[in-house]
């Protein structure tokens, strides 16, 4: 993630700046929120590990979807990727890690397998989404 | 802010992309130069001004209100 920001540009290095702090902001209020409600006795132990599982993922999509609303802000049509690893790529790797934790964790009986196993499926989805997106963008441009 | 870049580009036959790899940049940035969504960097409108052998004033002028 580092390397990617460093061979960034000025203006790319701003939308990541942008869709960092807005996943920052949204990450620290659900987790101040979360440990309040755990802290009275509101939430669960379970209930509480349940959202621990879910800020890398929400973390993500709302750097994502910032970065870009934000390059968007700036013109960018959302489907010109110029990174040496697309982004559909990068969501297939994500769910295969994501279906690898899952296997482990049902191996061990844990309940959490499921939710990891959702997860993965979203991942898949939306790297289909997008590969298929990049693909007709790629077909729209040759003609 | 406006400018002239497109201007500039467009006298020299270049694409947004050429220019892009001239300035070290993404061709999103070129176009949002252009398009006065972006402002640059004082390194980086150096780097323009060099490229088109002219100063940075002749290239970028105050958005008139």
């Amino acid at each position: 993630m580092a390397q990617r920001i460093m061979r960034s540009d000025e203006l790319e290095q701003r939308t990541h700046l942008i869709g960092i702090g807005v996943a920052a902001a949204v990450i620290s209020v659900v987790s101040i929120v979360s440990g309040f409600l755990a802290a009275s006795n509101v939430l669960t132990l379970d209930a509480t590990s349940a959202i621990l599982m879910w800020i890398f993922p929400v973390l993500m999509l709302t750097y994502g979807a910032a970065r870009s609303h934000a390059a968007r802000r700036y013109g960018s049509s959302g489907c010109d990727e110029e990174e040496r690893t697309p982004l559909y790529v990068r969501l297939l790797w994500a769910a295969a890690l994501l279906g690898a934790a899952a296997i482990f964790l049902l191996s061990r009986d844990v309940d959490a397998a499921s939710i990891l196993f959702g997860m993965a499926g979203a991942l898949v989805a939306a790297g289909a989404f997008f590969g298929i997106r990049r693909w007709q963008h790629r077909r729209a441009q040759r003609q | 802010m406006n400018n002239h870049l497109r201007r500039l580009r467009e006298q020299r036959g270049w694409s947004q992309g050429d220019l892009a790899e001239r300035l070290d940049v993404s061709r999103q940035t070129v176009n949002a130069i252009e398009t006065s969504k972006y402002d640059p960097s004082l390194p980086l409108a150096f780097r323009i001004a060099k490229l088109f052998r002219q100063s940075i004033e002749s290239i970028f002028e105050p958005a008139r209100d």
